[in-house]
Formats: C-alpha cells, structure tokens, sequence
C-alpha cells in the first residue's frame, strides 16, 4: 500500500506555523480562562469587599469629622508639624477636634524622634533572646538595631518625622491600609490557585485529557496553558489592587497625604518596647508604602499560584490541589500566630504566610520577628523561588508519565 | 421514605477526602478556640477566675456577704504583714491598705515615683483588689441595676453612653423588671467565664458550620461531574432524588455540628466543673442576659445554636452551590458563600449569644433573637429546595 505523505514545507515555514500555532493555543487557553464568568463575580465580590472595608472606615460616624478637621487642619496650618504649625493649629477655633488633635500632635515622640531610642529597644529584643537560648540571635538584634538607628538619624536629618500626614488618624489609616492589603492578599492566594488550576486542569473537566496528550503538539500544550495561568492569576491580582489606592485616594482627601512620609511621628507602633515610631528601611512615601506593600503581595501571590501549578500537574483531583494549597497557606499561618520560640520561628517562617502574618510592618524592623531588613521580602522572593523549581520539576514529571 | 437513596446520598457526603478536610478545619478551629479562655487573670499572678468564681457560692446571700467581709479583713491583715516586710514601705511610712492608697495619691500628685514600693507585685494586694471589686459590683441595689441595664438597653440601640433613649422595648423592659426583682440572688461568676464561652463559641459556631459546608456542598458537583443525572433520571425514584439529597445534607451538615459542639461543650465543662452549676445572672457583668441559664445550659444552648446554624446555613449553601459544571466553577461560587456564613455566625449569631450585647438586637430587641434569624433561614432553605425538588420533577432532561 503506497504511504501518503503530507507536504511538509521549508524549515522556516514550519518555524512560523509554530509560532502560529503558539500563539493561537496561548489564545484559546486565555479565552477559556477569561470567558469565565464566576472569575468576574469573585473578581467583583473582592473589589466590593476592599472598597466596603476603605469606605466604611472614612465615612464611619466616628472618624467622618476627625477626618474633616485633619484636611482643614493640613490646608491652613501646612503639612509639617513645627512650632508654626502648632501655633497656628492653637489659634483655629476651639472644639473638641482642635484639642484632640493638639494633644496628639504633642504626645508620642518629639521632633526628629526624640525620645526614641533603637539601640535600647534592640538591646531589650535581645535580651529576650538571649533568655530564650539563642545568643547568635540576640548577636544579630543588636547589629540590627544600630542599622536602624543610622536609619533613624537619616529620616529625622531629611524632616521625615515632621510630616503631619493625616495627623491623629494616621495610626487609624495605617491599620486600615494592612488590613486591606491582607485581604487582598488573602483573595490573591485564593483567586491565583483557582485560576491556575483552572488553566491547567480544565482539559479534565471534559475528558479531554486523552485527546489533547495524543500528539506532540498536544503534550506541549501545557507550557501553554502554565503561561496563562500564571499571566491570568497575575492580572486577576492586579485587578484587585490596583483600586485599593485609587479608593483611599478618594476617601482620604487630606492635602499632602499621600505624599508626606511613612516614618512621620504621627505614626506610632505599639510594641513589646513600647510606642516606636515606624521607620521603613527605604523612604517611603504614604502612597509609594501602600503601592509597594501590593506590590509585595503580587509576589506572594504568584508563588501560591506556581505551587497550585506543581500541584495541578502532579494530582488527578483538582479539589485535592486546591485543598493542600489552602492547607499548607493555613498551616502557615498557624505557624506564626502560635510558634512563640524565636529559632523556630524564623526557620517555620521561610514560607509565604510569614508576610501576611506580619503585613501591618513590613519593610520596618518587626522586632523579633526579623533579623534582617527586608526579611518579609527576602521571604517571599524565596518561596517564589522553591516553588517554581517546584513547578519546573512537576513539568518533568508530568512530561514522563505514561498514561494521563 | 425511600430508605435506600437516602443512605446512599449520606455515604456520598461522608468520603474520606471531604472528612480528612473537615477533620483539618476542626483542628485548627480547636486551636484557635483553646487559646480564646480568659480563666487566668492578672498582669503579676496568675488568678484562676473558676476558682475565685466558686469560692463563694453560687448566689450572693446576706451571708456570702459577711463571708466575703471575713476574707476582706483577713486579705488586708496580709497587706500590712507585707508592708512591716517592706524596707521600702517602712521608710515611707506605710503600714495598712489606707496609708498605702494615701501615700501612692500623694506621690501621684507630686509628680513622683509611685512604683517605689511594688505592692501589684503582692498577692495580698491582688487579693484586696478583688475582694473590694466584687463587694462593689455585688452590693448594688435594684435602682442601680435598673439604671445600668437601662444604659445598656439605650446603647445597643445606637445612643451615646450615658444619654437617656426615650422608652425602653416592651421585651427588654420586662426582662429588667426581673432582674431587678432577682438583685438579691445574682451569682458571683466571674467575666472571665462568660467571655470564655462567648469567644470560643463564637469559634466553635463557625468550625462548626464549615466542616459541614465543606462536607455537604461538592456532592451534586461531583454527580455531574460523574454524569450521574442521566441515569437519575431513568427512574421515577431517582427523579425524586433532589429532596433526598438535601435530607441527606441536612442531616449530615447537623451531625457533624452536633460532634464539633459536643466536643468543645466537654471540653470547656470539665475546665469549668465547679461553676456548672452557677447562674449566668452575674453581679460582675453589666450586659443583660435574656435566659436564667447556668453554665451548663449556656454551653449546651450554644452547642445547640451551633447545630441549628450549621443545618440552616448548609442547607441555603449547597442550595446556592448546587451541582456546578466543574469544581473549580463550583469554588468560585462557594468560598464567597463560605466566608459570608463564617462572618454571619462569628459576628451575629455567635457574638454575645443570649445576651443584649449580640447585634441582631439592634434588629429586633426580644429573646432568642439569634434562634428567630436562623430559624428563618432554615425556613427559606426548605422553601428553596422544596421549590428545586418539584421543578426538577418537570424538567425534560437534566443539564449536561
């Protein structure tokens, strides 16, 4: 029997039906992500739950006319909190507001961080190491607490202490922003395993799977349909972070807000030392802190995205990827809530959920939490790391299967 | 009933995946619950409020009051033998409670070091402290009670602390007549004991109710996902399956609730055994509760609301969940459904049960307001489903 061949073309034309077919296999897998309409409704439901937390915070009857006299206050008094300033704050009408406000802006540090002292406080961190049996820990406190002194110093030379911000609510604003960019976080480490594993898996849905693994094309479609999971998990994050500055810029409207600095005295952090002034290990403006903290939790996002990935290949049962991805994000978290031992919670902390458990401080020194600056970053680039290896693995392994 | 179908639906919710799943959401509600008691109190010694909470009696009587006055006078007899032991109290003059308090006003006063002798570091003074507290709060006539629970009353329905709110709700007002008409048989239960109970409950209510979900809401998924409608649908039995499915969750969703609250209820009963037997009804709490429970029946109340949530909430769940074309369709829809009963239980139901503090007071200011709200949850779940069953009956064929 004679054997039909096909024509096979030049190497160049074969080339570019490649790239064709690529790139309209990329596009079919998006489409099926992006055609997906429950993703919209969680999408939506995310955007609607961070806004109600923004919104219900600024128009709240308890802090509505705080917030009014701080952006009166920041217009006519000016946005550095001298001796002008507080003259001119005594002499606007007197109301409880004006008090409150007065009494803040005099309480806490004084200017340039007086009365703050981060070698004592290091020296106390220390301590509490050294009582714990780690002396190599308590070593590095110290060393740790003298960086941030010189931090200190630098903040308190360039004025950064002095910035009025949003005056006595800037502590209130603070703790809305993490608890926002928790949930956000919480949504991104839900929304990017669902999206990837629908990516990944969704072949099975519709018995496909034999069909798609028949020919090579077929077999190297999942490179493809990884991209997309990782691009659309990507997006579906950005989605939702992108609105939480642009709703605190519309509730917050207090002038020079978003530009004074994160390190303003107006800020205090209650401690295990005590009230300590929020010193970031970079400046940080109020916006570029709230930008980088999203933007921190877009890297914790990618990396449970690449685990459900790895997962997504090496289990049949896409409930089961997703139930270990959830069981491993909460035993991790459980992990830092209840591990009080400070070793054992800096080497049960080389996994993601060590940022969300400590959001509210990031890129500042955390106390025992952290024996580097930058740790929850350092962190979270490392979990990113093992889990694409991870994923890379899995891919190999998946590649080797006989069967599917 | 068609016994058959019916244990089959149950052996479909109850696989070992969603139990190991369950079992895991159980041992981290059990942590978070446990570490949620409030019955070791004080900043220097340790004081255990069950024991201090029983060391009276269960009700205070004219003699409790006299015993508490014993204790008092011993408890300062202390004080003082802790002073003469005191090179700093000496040199200062103190030598008794009073010269204690008069010394610490004036140094306040001055400006100066009022830690220079470290009497919260005493036991004896920890034991004054308390004593003296609760002879405060316990000696409070009728009117005063009257006027704090009226406060209270006032508050929950939005008014500033303090500001008087036009007529009290004909409920909350009959409620205090008896109160007040009880002033002199209140208990002497510590708050520590009752925000114990209400925090963990509040914890065990919302494990309670997502190890049922996570139980109860992937079966009909999962049959579509095993094409299992068709060949429902071949027989008049298996079109009548829909009622024997949410029978089936239900009764599974009541089941494992019934389990989680058993054991939190015997957990915290063993801790709490020598004031099981104490009215809730407190001289040292000013919230309102609307039933003259004992410990005991607080927590058993609390178990059983945790079992009526869990059905309630499970039932409207899986309602709204149903059978999705694929699990990840079936998630998206879920974890929002999820995460709305945790909160709804955790911050409504949960919070401050049986008392006037809870939320949905605000709403409807009567007892059992929490029972109301999810009875008529579990009254729109049959509805719902009682609604799919029969339109499921009429349809020509089931969706692929």
């Amino acid at each position: 029997m004679a054997r039909h061949t096909v024509p096979i073309g030049t190497k160049t034309e074969r080339a570019g039906a490649r790239r064709g077919n690529t790139g309209s296999i990329c596009a079919w897998e998006l489409r099926n992500v992006v055609r997906l309409p429950a993703l919209w409704g969680f999408l939506a439901l995310c955007l609607l739950l961070n806004s109600w937390m923004i919104v219900g915070t600024g128009i709240s009857a308890g802090w509505r006319d705080d917030l009014a006299y701080a952006a009166r206050t920041a217009a006519n008094a000016g946005t550095t909190v001298d001796e002008r300033f507080v003259a001119a704050l005594a002499a606007q009408p007197a109301s409880d507001e004006r008090d409150a406000l007065l009494r803040y802006v005099q309480s806490g540090f004084g200017p340039g961080y007086e009365g703050y002292d981060a070698i004592a406080a290091g020296d106390w961190y220390a301590a509490v190491l050294d009582a714990q049996g780690h002396p190599h820990l308590a070593l590095q406190m110290r060393l740790k607490a003298q960086w941030l002194q010189s931090r200190a110093e630098h903040l308190a030379a360039t004025g950064a202490s002095d910035d009025f911000a949003a005056g006595s609510l800037t502590t209130l604003l603070h703790s809305v922003a993490a608890t926002v960019v928790q949930a956000t976080m919480v949504e991104g480490m839900i929304l990017g395993p669902i999206i990837m594993l629908y990516a990944v898996g969704g072949d099975r849905f519709h018995r496909l799977d034999p069909l798609v693994n028949a020919s090579r094309t077929g077999r190297r479609t999942m490179n493809r349909k990884l991209a997309v999971g990782v691009c659309c998990s990507t997006a579906a994050y950005l989605v939702i972070a992108a609105a939480v500055p642009l709703v605190f810029a519309l509730v917050f409207r207090i002038p020079g807000l978003w530009s004074s600095s994160v390190s303003s005295r107006m800020l205090g952090v209650s401690t295990d030392v005590g009230l300590q002034p929020f010193l970031t290990w970079a400046d940080f403006s109020m916006g570029g802190y709230l930008c980088a903290s999203l933007g921190l939790g877009l890297l914790f996002t990618l990396a449970f995205t690449l685990f459900a990935g790895a997962l997504g290949m090496l289990l049949r049962n896409v409930l089961a990827a997703f139930g270990v991805v959830m069981a491993f994000g909460v035993a991790g978290l459980v992990a830092m809530m209840f591990i009080h031992d400070a070793l054992a919670y800096q080497l049960l902390g080389i996994q993601p959920m060590y940022a969300l458990a400590n959001a509210s401080q990031w890129f500042t020194d955390m106390g025992t939490h952290a024996m580097l600056p930058w740790q929850e970053t350092v962190v979270t680039l490392i979990s990113v790391g093992y889990f694409a290896v991870a994923l890379i693995v899995a891919r190999r392994a998946y590649s080797g299967k006989d069967l599917t | 009933m068609n016994r058959r179908v019916f244990l089959a639906e149950m052996r479909k919710i109850w696989r070992p995946l969603p139990l190991i799943a369950a079992l895991a959401v159980f041992v981290v509600g059990a942590l978070f619950a446990a570490n949620q008691t409030h019955l070791v109190e004080g900043p220097y010694r340790n004081v255990d409020v069950v024991v201090e909470s029983a060391e009276f009696g269960p009700v205070y009587t004219p003699e409790t009051r006299r015993a508490v006055q014993t204790e008092l006078e011993k408890a300062k007899a202390a004080f003082a033998a802790d002073m003469a032991a005191d090179p700093a109290a000496r040199e200062q003059g103190v030598t008794d409670w009073d010269s204690y308090h008069d010394w610490q006003d004036r140094m306040i006063a001055a400006g100066g070091d009022s830690s220079a002798i470290d009497a919260y570091a005493l036991s004896s003074y920890e034991r004054v402290n308390s004593l003296e507290f609760l002879l405060r709060y316990a000696e409070t006539d009728g009117e005063q009670i009257r006027a704090t629970l009226n406060d209270g009353v006032c508050f929950v329905r939005g008014f500033p602390q303090g500001a008087p709110c036009g007529d009290v709700p004909g409920a909350a007002a009959r409620r205090i007549d008896q109160l007040v008409a009880q002033a002199g048989r209140r208990s002497l239960l510590g708050y520590g004991v009752i925000s114990t109970i209400q925090e963990s409950g509040g914890t065990m209510m919302v494990t309670a109710v997502l190890c049922a979900m996570l139980l109860t809401m992937f079966t009909m998924t999962r049959d579509r996902q095993l094409r299992l409608p068709s060949l429902q649908w071949a027989s008049r039995t298996g079109r009548s399956v829909r009622s024997w499915q949410a029978a089936a969750v239900g009764c599974s969703a009541a089941l494992a609730a019934l389990t989680v609250g058993t054991v939190w209820a015997a957990w915290l009963a063993v801790r709490l055994r020598p004031v099981l037997g104490t009215g809730i009804n407190t001289a040292l709490a000013t919230d309102m509760p609307w039933f003259d429970w004992t410990v005991l029946q607080y927590l058993v109340a609390y178990a059983a609301v945790a079992v009526l949530a869990s059905l309630a909430l499970s039932l409207v769940a899986a309602w709204i969940v149903r059978a999705r074309q694929n699990y990840i369709r079936m998630l998206l829809v879920a974890i929002p459904v999820g995460v709305a009963a945790g909160c709804l239980v955790k911050f409504r139901i949960g919070a401050h049960l049986g008392y006037l503090a809870n939320p949905l007071n605000r709403l409807l200011m009567v007892p059992g307001v929490e029972t109301i709200a999810l009875a008529a949850i579990l009254v729109l779940a049959v509805a719902l489903w009682t609604v799919d069953a029969r339109l499921l009956r009429r349809r020509e064929l089931p969706v692929a």
